[in-house]
Parts: C-alpha cells; sequence; structure tokens
C-alpha cells in the first residue's frame, strides 16, 4: 500500500497544480461545412480531421468526404485539415452568427505526412513531425477493398518488424503477433492492445486441449468498425505505456460519429474456404487425405519391411478427398452521424463460416456502440462499447490420438483400425487393411464460446486553450468457455469422457493524462504533460472433467462415473500502477525535443523491490522545412532518434512463496507450488532508435528507415533450482541479459499515374537479430576444468532453447554434419544450434491499382524467412513407414538389410538416409546413431505467401441511382499461394497446446508442426453499398 | 488561478484518496486464492497435511519413475513415440537429461525430511514422539531415499551449512540406504508410541528397513524385520480417479508400453504378471500391443513394499546362506498369495537363483525394483548376475538440472556428473 499512496500522492499533486480553467463567455455561434477530396483523384477522403487552428473545435469527415463543424464562434477563422499519408492544408473562413459557411478541401497525397495527428507512445495527439519514434499505422482507405475479416488480418504483412504467424488454419483460430525481436526468456510476447484509449486484456488465450489452437484478442475487433491501427514497436516509443509495454503496443481506433445525416454502410460477404492440396514431394495421396481405392504405405514390421502395405478408408468421402470446401458468409451493418454536439456510429457485424473438414464452423457476431457529445463547450465526451461474441467448433488437431491428420496422415498408422467384422470393410481384398478414420469427428467435439465486452468513458476537459485533461475510465471483460467431449460409444473411449474449463479476465483501467501548452517565445514552444494509470486484472480459469458415461446423450459435468484428475480452479488478481511527466519542447517548430519519465509499482514486484523508474528522451528534426533543403523534389526530411526504457512484469506469483493443496487418497495435504522471491522485479528493456521518414516527388514516393538496438537488463529468468533443495522447479530472478537489434524500412509510392490508370505499391522489409547475453552465467565450482562453467539454458520447448550467444530461441539438436554428401551420415558429437523459432527477415509488398473510375486490384504478398520449423508430421509418418518422401530410400535401406548391395543407397544422400532410417524394431536408435532423430527433421521454414488478391468495382452513379450513395463489388482471395521448401503441413504452424499450461504462453516459445491444419484459401465476393 | 476553483480541486482529490486508499482497485498486494503461503503452515492443525503431502510426493515421484525403471528393466518393452528408445536400450545419457525425475524424487525426500522439520518446532517434543503423522512422514521419507538409493549410481542432499540447508556434494548411493534406514527406525518408534491407528506404518516401515538393510549387507537384520510383516501386508502408493496412475495411462490409452519385447512375453499364465495381447499396434506404429493388466484402472495403487516382497527377501537371505529349504518354503509362502501351486528349488545353485530372481522378478513386477535387482547382483556376480542385464546402464546419474544448480556436484567417473551408470 505505500507504493499505492505514494503514486496517489504524486497523481494528486500534479492534478492539484493544474492551472484552472477560465469559463468561456458565451459567443454567438455559426457552422462550417464542406468536402474534403484527394487533389489526386477528386476521391472523396474519409477520417479527415478538420479543425480551427488554435482551439478544440472541429470534426472528422464522413465516408463522402463530408464534414460539419458546429458551434464555431462568429469571426474569421483558420481552418486546417489533416489526415494520415496526406499533407496538411488550410484555408481562411469567416463564420456570421446563425449562418453555415461552406468550404471544400481538396488535399495533395503525401508519401509522408507531417501534419497527421497521432498517440503513438504520446501522452496526447501530436503531429507526426513532434515525435521521436518510428510511426506505422494502418487506415481504413487502405483496407476498402481487401479481403480482411479483423484487425490481426490487417497488420499482417502491412507493418515492418511486425510478424503475423496464421498458427492453425481451422476457422476461428488466431494468430500469433510478435513485434520486432524478442526480448524476453521468460514473459508474454504478446504486445499490449488499446481500443479508443482503453487498455484491454491482450493475452492469447488457448481452446480445450483437442483443438490446439490459441484465441487472440485482436480477433474480437471487426475490420469493419475499425479507423486505423498504430503500431508502438519498442521500449523508446512506450515508455509512457510502463511496465508491460516491452513487447509493444498496438493502439486500435474505431470509427466515429460525424456531423451530418445518418450515413448507412451494409455489407454482405458470400465465399468458401478452400484446402489446397499439400504438394509434398508428389505424393499422390497428399498425406493420405486423398483416399484411393488402396493406398499404400511401406511397412516396417521386421518380417516385411520395405514392402508394400495396401489399406483403405472405407469411410473416406466418395468425392475423393477428405477436404471439402465450406461456405462463408459474412454480413455487416452500420450507421454513423451526429448533430447537435452528438456523434454517434453503431455497427453491427455476423460471420458464419464452415471450415473445409465436417463439423468445423465458426460463428462470429459483434456490436459496437460509439458515442461522442460536449456537455460543455470545453467538454468532450466519448462512450465506446463493444461486444464480440464467437461461437466455434473445432476438429481435433495436431498431436491428439483424435486428431484428424494424426489419423488420416498417418494412413496405415492411423489409430481407427476398422473394428473387426465391420460390414463396410466388405469385399476388400485380404492383404488390404481397413480404416475407418470418419469416426474421428463423430467421436470428438471441440467447441468454444469466446465473449468479450469492453467499453470505456472518456472525458476531455480543455480547461483552456492550453490546457486539455483527459481521463479514460475502461472495463475489459472476458469468458472463454471450451469444451471437449468424446461421446459415449467412441472407438477409443468407449465410456466416453467431458472436459470443460472457463477462462474469465476483467481488466479496470484508470487513465489520467494532462497536457499543459504554451510557446515559451516565437520560436520556443512547451507541452508538459503528466499522468498516471491503474490497471487492475482479476483473471480466473477453470477446469473440470467427467469419464465414463452410463449411456449415450450429451452429457454435463455430473453425467460421468469418474472424475481423471483434480479441477483445475487458477484465479489471481494483479495490478500496475504507474504515473508519468513528460516535457516536449519545439524549436522553430522543426525540432523537437521530447523528455519523459514514468514510475511504476505492481502487485507482482517483490516486497523488497519498490518502484521502477522508465526514462525517455526523443529528438524529431524536420531539416526539410529549412530553405537550403530541395523541396522542388524532395519535400519532407524527418531525422529522428529515440532512447527509452520500458518493461515486463513478473508473474503474478513470482514473488511468494507457495505451495499447493493437494489430496493424497482422499487425505489433504500441501506440496511445493512456488519457491518465491520477494526481490523480484520488473525486466526493463533499453532501446536505441534512429530513423528518418522522407518524402519526395510531391508526394509520389516516400521512404521510412529505422535503426533499432536494444539490450534488456534484469531479464526474467527462471533460475533451476537444485532438486535437493526441495524440488521448487525454477524461482524466476532478475539474472539475464539480452539483446536485439533490427532495420525496418517502408517504401511506398506511385509507380504509374494517368488519368485512367493508377498503379501504387508499398513494400515493407524488416531484419532482426536477437542474442542472449547472460543467463545467469557462473563458474559453479569456481574451477573452469571442471567445466561447471555454466549459464542458464531455458528449454522453452519442442527443441528450443534461449542460450548465451544464440538467437532468443534457437532449436537445438542433432546434426548431420555431411548432408549433401552420398555417403553414410555422420552424426554431431553433440547437439548444435539449427536456427531461430521466429522468423527473422520480414518482407511484404502490397500493391494497388486503379483503373478508370470504377475497377481496383488490390494485392499482398508476404515473406517471412530465416527460421525453422520441426516437421513432425515428416518425422512420425517416416518412422512408421508412411512419409512418401522416403518410401524409395526406405525400401533400399531395407533391400541392404538384408543383404542387398550397400550401392542401392548411393542416390540418397546422408540426410536423406538419415531422415528416412527408421527405427525397425527398436533397432535404430543404438545400431544406427546417425538415423532416426527428430532433430533432423527440424527445417527452414522460409515462405511466401500471396496474402490476398482482391478485384472491386465501384458502381457508377447511374447505375445506383438514387437507391444509395454508393456501392461496390469485390471479389477477393486470402491465401491463395505459397511458396515455401518447408515439407510439413505449413510453416507458420503453431501448436498453441505448445504454450505452457494453456495459460498466457508466457515461457513457451518453441513451435512444432505436428499433423496441423494449415491456414485455408478463402475465395470471397462482397457487396458493399453506402446509403 | 481562481482560488474557490483550486479550492474545490483540492478538496474532491482529498475525498478521493481514502476512497482510493481502501479500494480494491489499488491494492498492490497480488491476490493468489488457492496457494497457501509458507507461513501459514505453521500451526499444528496442518501437520496432517504435511504428512500426506511427503506421501503424495513419494507417490508422484514413485509413478513418475516406475515405468522408466520398468523399461530400462525389461519389466516391459516400448512401443511408443516418446522418444524413449535410449533407455529401452538401457543407455541413461546425461546429455539426454531425460532423467528430470531426480528432482522429483528429491522432492519426495525434501517434502518429508523438512516436513519433519516442521512439525518438531510446531508439535513440540513431546507430541512429536508420539504423532501418527510424524510418523507416516518419517515413513515416506524411508521411502523416498530407498527409491533415489536403488535407481540413482550417486545421489546428494541438501545439507546444514552455516545455518542454513544447501545442496550438498554427491555421495555414494547407500548414502540414501543409511538414511533410509534412520528414517524407517524412527518410523517404528514413533508409530508405537501413536499407537494402533499407526499399525499399519510400523508393519510398511519394518519392510522398508528390512529391504534397506539386505541392501547394506545387513542380511540377518533384514529377515528380522522381514520376519515381523504378514505376507498378506501391503503399503500401497495410492492413486484414484483424481490421481491417475499413469503406468495404466501409457498402457491404455496412450499404448506407449507394450509386454511385447519384455522379458515377459512368453510368460503367459502367471497370475503376478497380468497381461492380455490386443490387435492394436503400440503408439509407434508398429510394435505388437501387449496390454499389462497388473494396474487395469487409472486408480489401481502400485506396491511400494509388502509381505509377498518380504518372504521372497527371507528366500533370498537363506539361498546366500545355502539354505535352499528355507529359500523354498518362503518362495511358496510368497506364491500362496497368488494360489499359485508350490515350487521345487533346485539344489544347484545357479538354477536356485535363476528360479529366485524369477520370483521376485514376478512379485515384484511393474513396481520399480527389478532394475535395482538387476543392479546389485551384477555386482555380486555369477551366481547371483543376471545374464540378461547384460551391460547396460543400472542406474541414473543426477540430472543436469541438479548438477547445473548445484555448485557442489563433481564430474563423475565417465565423464558425467554425479556418477556413470555402469560404474555400480
Amino acid at each position: 500500500m505505500r507504493r499505492v499512496a505514494t503514486a496517489l500522492a504524486l497523481l494528486a499533486t500534479s492534478l492539484a497544480w493544474v492551472p484552472t480553467a477560465t469559463p468561456a463567455s458565451a459567443q454567438e455561434q455559426g457552422r462550417i461545412s464542406g468536402v474534403v477530396r484527394s487533389a489526386d483523384t477528386q476521391r472523396p477522403l474519409s477520417g479527415a480531421q478538420v479543425f480551427i487552428q488554435g482551439t478544440r473545435i472541429g470534426g472528422l469527415s464522413n465516408q463522402e468526404g463530408r464534414y460539419l463543424i458546429n458551434g464555431v464562434p462568429a469571426g474569421t477563422h483558420q481552418v486546417r485539415v489533416t489526415i494520415i499519408g496526406y499533407a496538411q492544408t488550410g484555408q481562411t473562413v469567416t463564420v456570421a452568427a446563425g449562418q453555415t459557411v461552406t468550404a471544400d478541401f481538396s488535399i495533395a497525397e503525401s508519401a509522408v505526412s507531417l501534419e497527421g495527428l497521432v498517440v503513438t507512445g504520446t501522452a496526447k495527439e501530436v503531429r507526426a513531425r513532434e515525435v521521436g519514434s518510428a510511426l506505422d499505422a494502418v487506415t481504413s482507405r487502405e483496407l476498402e477493398n481487401v479481403a480482411v475479416t479483423n484487425a490481426e488480418n490487417i497488420l499482417a504483412g502491412r507493418v515492418p518488424g511486425l510478424t503475423v504467424l496464421q498458427g492453425n488454419g481451422q476457422p476461428g483460430a488466431g494468430t500469433t503477433v510478435r513485434i520486432r525481436a524478442q526480448t524476453t526468456v521468460s514473459s508474454t510476447t504478446d504486445p499490449l492492445i488499446y481500443v479508443d484509449g482503453v487498455r484491454i486484456f491482450h493475452e492469447t488465450v488457448g481452446t480445450q486441449g483437442g483443438a490446439r489452437l490459441g484465441l487472440s484478442p485482436l480477433q474480437d475487433i471487426a475490420a469493419e468498425d475499425i479507423e486505423r491501427i498504430e503500431v508502438i514497436k519498442g521500449a523508446s516509443a512506450a515508455t509512457l505505456y510502463g511496465t508491460e509495454a516491452s513487447g509493444g503496443v498496438i493502439q486500435i481506433f474505431t470509427k466515429r460519429g460525424v456531423s451530418g445525416a445518418p450515413i448507412w454502410n451494409a455489407e454482405v460477404t458470400q465465399g468458401i474456404n478452400n484446402q489446397p492440396d499439400f504438394n509434398i514431394g508428389g505424393d499422390p495421396w497428399d498425406i493420405f487425405t486423398k483416399c484411393g481405392t488402396e493406398m499404400y504405405g511401406i511397412s516396417m514390421q521386421t518380417a516385411t519391411y520395405g514392402q508394400d502395405q495396401k489399406f483403405r478408408d472405407v469411410t473416406c468421402p466418395s468425392s475423393g478427398r477428405w477436404f471439402s470446401n465450406g461456405p462463408v458468409a459474412r454480413y455487416s451493418l452500420s450507421v454513423r452521424g451526429g448533430s447537435g454536439g452528438l456523434g454517434y456510429f453503431v455497427s453491427m457485424n455476423y460471420n458464419d463460416e464452415d471450415g473445409t473438414l465436417p463439423t468445423q464452423n465458426a460463428k462470429l457476431g459483434g456490436m459496437r456502440v460509439n458515442l461522442d457529445f460536449s456537455p460543455a463547450e470545453d467538454f468532450k465526451v466519448q462512450v465506446n462499447s463493444a461486444i464480440s461474441m464467437r461461437d466455434l467448433t473445432f476438429v481435433e488437431d495436431g498431436n491428439s490420438l483424435r486428431g484428424f491428420l494424426l489419423n488420416v496422415g498417418r494412413g496405415y498408422s492411423g489409430n481407427y483400425l476398422a473394428r473387426a467384422g465391420d460390414e463396410r470393410c466388405a469385399g476388400l481384398a485380404s492383404d488390404v487393411t481397413c480404416f475407418t478414420n470418419e469416426y474421428i469427428w463423430i467421436d470428438a467435439n471441440n467447441w468454444t464460446r469466446a465473449d468479450r465486452f469492453t467499453t470505456g468513458l472518456t472525458v476531455q476537459h480543455d480547461a483552456t486553450e492550453n490546457l486539455t485533461n483527459r481521463l479514460v475510465i475502461g472495463w475489459d471483460f472476458n469468458q472463454i468457455n471450451n469444451k471437449r467431449w468424446q461421446k459415449w460409444g467412441a472407438i477409443l473411449t468407449p465410456l466416453g469422457n467431458y472436459a470443460n474449463s472457463i477462462t474469465y479476465h476483467q481488466k479496470l483501467s484508470i487513465d489520467y493524462a494532462g497536457t499543459f501548452s504554451k510557446p515559451i517565445s516565437e520560436t520556443v514552444s512547451s507541452a508538459f504533460s503528466w499522468g498516471g494509470q491503474i490497471f487492475r486484472d482479476n483473471h480466473r480459469r477453470t477446469e473440470v472433467s467427467t469419464n465414463d458415461f452410463a449411456g449415450p446423450g450429451v452429457p454435463t459435468l455430473s453425467s460421468g462415473g469418474r472424475a481423471p484428475g483434480a479441477p483445475t480452479d487458477v484465479p489471481y488478481t494483479q495490478t500496475n500502477a504507474g504515473i508519468f511527466l513528460q516535457e516536449v519542447i519545439g524549436y522553430q517548430d522543426l525540432l523537437f525535443l521530447t523528455l519523459g519519465l514514468r514510475v511504476d509499482g505492481n502487485s507482482a514486484f517483490g516486497d523488497d523491490f519498490g518502484l521502477e523508474k522508465y526514462p525517455k528522451a526523443s529528438v524529431a528534426y524536420v531539416i526539410s522545412d529549412y530553405g537550403f533543403w530541395p523541396t522542388s523534389w524532395w519535400e519532407t526530411m524527418k531525422l529522428r532518434g529515440a532512447f527509452g526504457y520500458s518493461g515486463r512484469a513478473p508473474g503474478a506469483f513470482d514473488k511468494l512463496r507457495t505451495w499447493s493443496p493437494i489430496s493424497d487418497d482422499g487425505t489433504p495435504g500441501f506440496s511445493p507450488r512456488d519457491v518465491g522471491n520477494s526481490a523480484v522485479g520488473p525486466e526493463r528493456t533499453r532501446e536505441i532508435e534512429v530513423g528518418f521518414d522522407a518524402s519526395m516527388f510531391q508526394g509520389i514516393a516516400g521512404l521510412e528507415f529505422t535503426y533499432y538496438n536494444s539490450k534488456t537488463t534484469d531479464a526474467l529468468v527462471g533460475v533451476s533450482q537444485p532438486g535437493s533443495e526441495g524440488g521448487w522447479g525454477t524461482r524466476t530472478e532478475n539474472v539475464g541479459e539480452l539483446m536485439a537489434e533490427g532495420i525496418e524500412m517502408q517504401v511506398n509510392g506511385v509507380f504509374y499515374r494517368s488519368d485512367f490508370l493508377e498503379w501504387r505499391g508499398r513494400a515493407n522489409v524488416a531484419f532482426n537479430r536477437s542474442e542472449a547475453q547472460d543467463l545467469n552465467c557462473a563458474d559453479l565450482d569456481g574451477n573452469a576444468a571442471n567445466g561447471k562453467e555454466t549459464c542458464q539454458i531455458v528449454g522453452v520447448g519442442n527443441g528450443a532453447f534461449i542460450r548465451v550467444g544464440h538467437t532468443i530461441p534457437t532449436y537445438w539438436g542433432w546434426k548431420i554434419m555431411n548432408p549433401d554428401e552420398h555417403a553414410a551420415p555422420i552424426r554431431s558429437d553433440s547437439i548444435l544450434p539449427i536456427g531461430p523459432v521466429m522468423p527473422t527477415r520480414l518482407l511484404g509488398f502490397s500493391t494497388s491499382l486503379s483503373i478508370g473510375d470504377y475497377i481496383t486490384v488490390d494485392a499482398l504478398l508476404e515473406h517471412q524467412g530465416g527460421h525453422y520449423l520441426p516437421n513432425f508430421t515428416g518425422y512420425q509418418n517416416e518412422r512408421r513407414g508412411v512419409w512418401y518422401n522416403c518410401y524409395e530410400a526406405q525400401r533400399a535401406m531395407a533391400a541392404v538389410s538384408k543383404g542387398g548391395s550397400p550401392s542401392l543407397l548411393d542416390p540418397y544422400t546422408a540426410l536423406e538416409r538419415a531422415r528416412c532410417a527408421t527405427n525397425i524394431m527398436g533397432a535404430g536408435a543404438s545400431t544406427n546413431p546417425s538415423g532416426h532423430d527428430a532433430n533432423y527433421w527440424i527445417d527452414k521454414a522460409d515462405f511466401w505467401k500471396l496474402r490476398s488478391v482482391s478485384v472491386s468495382f465501384q458502381f457508377p452513379e447511374a447505375w445506383i441511382g438514387r437507391y444509395a450513395d454508393r456501392a461496390t463489388f469485390t471479389l477477393a482471395g486470402r491465401n491463395l499461394i505459397k511458396w515455401t521448401d518447408f515439407e510439413g503441413t505449413d510453416p507458420e504452424i503453431e501448436d498453441y497446446s505448445d504454450r505452457a499450461g494453456q495459460g498466457t504462453g508466457a515461457g513457451a516459445y518453441g513451435r512444432r508442426e505436428y499433423y496441423s491444419l494449415p491456414p485455408s484459401r478463402q475465395f470471397l465476393a462482397t457487396l458493399r453499398v453506402t446509403f | 488561478m481562481n482560488i474557490t476553483h483550486k479550492m474545490v480541486r483540492l478538496a474532491a482529490l482529498a475525498a478521493l484518496v481514502p476512497f482510493a486508499a481502501c479500494s480494491d482497485i489499488l491494492s498492490l498486494d497480488v491476490e493468489a486464492p488457492g496457494r497457501i503461503e509458507d507461513d501459514d503452515l505453521n500451526i499444528v492443525g496442518a501437520m496432517p497435511g504435511i504428512a500426506a503431502g511427503a506421501q503424495y510426493n513419494f507417490t508422484t515421484a514413485l509413478d513418475a519413475v516406475v515405468f522408466q525403471a520398468a523399461l530400462a528393466s525389461k519389466d516391459i518393452g516400448y512401443g511408443g513415440s516418446y522418444g524413449f528408445d535410449n533407455t529401452a536400450m538401457g543407455i541413461f545419457k546425461f546429455e539426454d537429461d531425460d532423467w528430470g525425475e531426480y528432482g522429483t524424487m528429491s522432492r519426495a525426500r525434501w517434502t518429508a525430511e523438512h516436513g519433519l522439520m516442521r512439525m518438531k518446532e510446531v508439535l513440540g517434543a513431546t507430541q512429536y514422539e508420539k504423532d501418527a503423522s510424524v510418523a507416516r512422514a518419517y515413513l515416506s521419507g524411508g521411502f523416498a531415499n530407498r527409491l533415489l538409493g536403488e535407481l540413482q549410481c550417486r545421489v546428494n542432499f541438501d545439507e546444514l551449512v552455516d545455518g542454513e540447508y544447501q545442496a550438498g556434494p554427491d555421495r555414494p548411493h547407500t548414502d540414501a540406504f543409511i538414511r533410509a534406514d534412520s528414517m524407517f527406525s524412527r518410523a517404528i518408534a514413533v508409530g508405537t508410541a501413536a499407537g494402533s491407528s499407526a499399525a499399519s506404518i510400523v508393519n510398511a516401515a519394518y519392510a522398508g528397513r528390512a529391504s534397506v538393510r539386505a541392501w547394506m549387507g545387513r542380511w540377518d537384520e533384514a529377515v528380522v524385520d522381514a520376519a515381523k510383516v504378514p505376507t498378506t501386508f501391503m503399503w500401497n502408493s495410492t492413486f484414484s480417479s483424481t490421481q491417475t496412475n499413469y503406468l495404466w495411462v501409457e498402457t491404455n490409452s496412450r499404448r506407449e508400453y507394450s509386454v511385447f519385447g519384455s522379458f515377459w512375453q512368453s510368460v503367459t499364465t502367471d497370475p503376478r504378471v497380468k497381461w492380455v495381447t490386443t490387435t492394436q499396434k503400440g503408439q509407434d506404429g508398429q510394435t505388437p500391443f501387449y496390454r499389462q493388466m497388473k494396474y487395469a484402472t487409472n486408480a489401481d495403487d502400485i506396491p511400494i513394499a509388502h509381505g509377498a516382497e518380504m518372504r521372497v527377501l527371507q528366500a533370498e537371505a537363506a539361498l546366500r546362506k545355502g539354505d535352499y529349504a528355507t529359500a523354498e518354503t518362503n518362495l511358496n509362502l510368497a506364491r500362496a498369495k497368488w494360489s499359485m501351486a508350490p515350487l521345487t528349488l533346485s539344489r544347484t545353485a545357479a538354477d536356485a537363483w535363476t528360479t529366485l530372481r524369477f520370483e521376485r522378478y514376478a512379485t515384484t513386477w511393474l513396481e520399480g525394483r527389478k532394475l535395482w535387482d538387476w543392479r546389485r547382483w551384477s555386482v555380486e556376480g555369477a551366481p547371483m548376475k543376471d545374464p540378461q542385464s547384460g551391460t547396460r546402464d543400472m542406474c541414473w546419474p543426477i540430472s543436469q538440472a541438479e548438477a547445473r544448480a548445484n555448485p557442489n556436484i563433481k564430474i563423475g567417473a565417465g565423464g558425467q556428473w554425479g556418477g556413470c551408470p555402469t560404474c555400480g
């Protein structure tokens, strides 16, 4: 409580000395309205901020470019227009009392806009020119015709340095989002997420074990609702967000009401999900997902290994393929408008899509209400509320006994061997083994219901022309209800079972910021900000299972005759509170120096730790505003540099020494749980970032470049405790040191422009590198000769480790040292680093082609590379003799083992021999140490994907007449083509169950492809009407 | 600044401060219901829970190691996908760090031994010497030390240095037997003082002490203790529907371990070694799956010590003295528990030892004991040594996790920290 009192006292003191507003005298008022258009295309621009300079009076343009400003004092005013991607413009307008003045704007495009207002890492909205760190934003205008459903679709491939991995192909599956290189060895890498200023629960939550996928909070924000997304990428920019912000921050701004008549938007989408062939090495059965009359594996039985083994799945669909097209339907309706000081935006959406396998279905729906009003001249109030609901049905996936690919994809080695006497097997030849994989989805049901309700109240008080106070109170409620049910009569569990887990998470936030801006002289300006935030998280996850039903029927938790394990119940409450101060000094509107400090307390900090302090400093220098700059062709050049700290909090229980309640055959007792560390504090990431933003050729070309270098000190490391001291496992200590660096570039431009054709494009390029530099390193016994120089080796799952001197994290394993030689494989003497888990190279290319007034073609191509992924589908199939690419090599090995000539192996490289060497009846590991090891299947996972292509046709006004203001028809495709050498199902796979405890996933970063369903293709047709 | 406005603002803030101070919203205390803070256990009422925790952790440790010990000693075969090929081949690689269960076994020892320290402080000396919970904790500590001694090449303990317990250096595995012997003796003493409520604990302690005294070569004392344990007596690690016997899991739904390929593949009618054939394959998709049926449900208990084992132990003691008749009698007393026909023990040492080994293996099948039997007999050589044990590794080195975290662990013979598996 001492720290709270300190924080509160500081906050109170800062508030108390805020100069009080002088009530404005009543004035006669008028209105200003008009249309904002692009100077280049004459198309209306939505989302432009139109305001009277020197005041807070203003409005937003709607989808038709129209704006309306009420309550304008009579007189002459300078009206300015800003919008990201365009140069600022303005005009002088004279308003008479009681009248409406028209002022239209035609604004020029600018590849780098310095006048657009952003909130990136700042205390209040500021012009982009004042910000000393990289600015990355995606606006709704860029997405009008693109096939995106939610915020994570929007971010994929569009922000340099931001990785979006599509972890699983089932409808409703979430993605993994990471910003820049990893700078933690134990904490979550999920970035913080704000929606309209309210911090929401930002962590991915797992579904029930069978589906093995995660649900991302970004899925809850419908693409149709989003006005723009800003991404704050590094510690230097995220300093004011304090503890928990080292992984970056995503700020989402939804659409708001605009003055004027109601504008309705209706959207209808129909389409299909389609699973393309895997096309792995010419496999004719496509990992057995295509049904043949008979298929073949290679038997590994002693007597017959190397022989064809015939089998057939009599339940495979008559279409000859397990996958089929799943229909997709999406509907959305929104209205925005406003008058008399009230603005509103109301939207609803509903999606219903089937997957490419039976029972896969995702129903998503949501509603958003954003209200703006001004109870007094100097007050603005926003009330934003949204509810989203997801109702998802999955097939079992990944490393599950009932998993689809684990069974179908294993062909002859699957689990669903038909029961003797199954009538459907009648008529098969005696040498054909009969399978019935259809039971995978008849027997198994995985269902998830995920609800989120977020509401926020924002009050802005413009006390004077110089003083702004803003208070945001937010509440975010999440409930994820997972059920997994194996019905009574199931083949693998004849009596059935049922498990139910529910995760609740509530986040309450109170966020105050004040800014006092005042010119110090004609050339020097000052903006001093102060504020504080309190975030309170209440979390609870419960799980109960029951087994053995008496008979058929839909079970409840009381239906079973036996509980397979004790119920799980993990509740906790955690609080973070902090205050900040910031000063921005401007010189001639060219040079801006920002200094800031944030001080945080957190309930997870150890009792002996105290408060954490995060300083920051940044410089922005608009050098192109000098007279010497060649603005005739290079109109904008901003140099920027930033330095700052941010942090990550320890886990909620890391500071406590606790015991778990247990039951020893009915007798209650205690068992060691958390060893505790009363001195634990947050890890601190210090980042230096430099770069520039340039715009050339009258806005036709833009270039943004950033180099960053970060160092994390006091990194939280789970330090192994000797088992002999109680087997407490690990103790979280601040003993690590990590570095990360990278470059990020964005190039955008207009390649060609004529009256009929415009072709523009944008390229994002990012490279990153990370390294663990110290992980509690010590010479344990003080004798180097003993080899006890050790640093903590942090295992993060699936063969991935974080080790000193290597990328965070890296796969390790045995390697074949002569992989390309046509010779016997030579295995390394010890396990060696294989490669990074996460991409180190990200490229995104988007392009847009406008043909005439009516047709637009958009495309997005993305590359991720430099990383590796275990192909355990290949490994597990190979060891069973059912991996097509190993058939020939395995036949040769079988022949040699039966006395054939060793030269039969000549066509095969050492790596091929090692990968395809199977463990014949247990003889593999010891007799052939170079063969049969999952390590040989950790492969490069570089890929290129054509993420989306869309063709839009805007109906001519003459066609839609008086029925609508605007109508667009779009044909779009997602995940259309993939280029990769990775032999598993997909190089983006992440099995969410690999993350620790299916909770936050902190500390479990190793990925694997293990019979995981890949992302499917989508083909969509959308009709969008504005009226 | 307008002084009135300022006063109003300060008053409002002053009103907010006590509200905030009392509010949950501003509490920086982490709230973690469900986890019990260490200091809260220092009450008399928590002592039965301390003893239950010690036994629970021993059960957890036994559950974790029993199938690996079985796999390594051909008590069961491997047909799975976990990658325990090395273990099945009798290769215990330190670098693989498969043997993370060292920490689990150590935890079982630690929770008992440190639980007893807490009990002594909380209960006071008088109550401590006659409390059934204390006897139970001593018993769990004894079995935990026996488990370490039987399966580890070398062991280490936390030791008192300058008033604090710290992870100590590696020591001979027989040190664990010495500790076990002491703890079993204390369990007998305190259990006897506690009265009839601790009768089973006392029986189990005699069985435990008999075994460790035998392993230390004190066969005469072992026989005295063993004789006090009725043939029908069982002391189990108890499982239930909420604490699953994982050997059952791995040999049922998972099909990771199969009797196919084990020592028992050709033994089809022994009631002590119950298994059935199936038409399924193991989880590797290749190995014929023969399901063990000793543990037919996930709640079936794993024996820790029992009277039949004591009879076989008495038989072994007799055979060591060349007393074939007494050995035969005791073996048949053990067999009678399963209503098996009496056997006639060969009077030839090699054959008699072959029979005794089989009887002990069958009596303790899938109880995590055979690997130790291989090891101790291998050290003694013919006629005790089982030819099947060959040159396989028969004990596990101290885990990498312990070695890395404990500056007192030195590199042992064979280049491995904490001793080499083949060093006996």
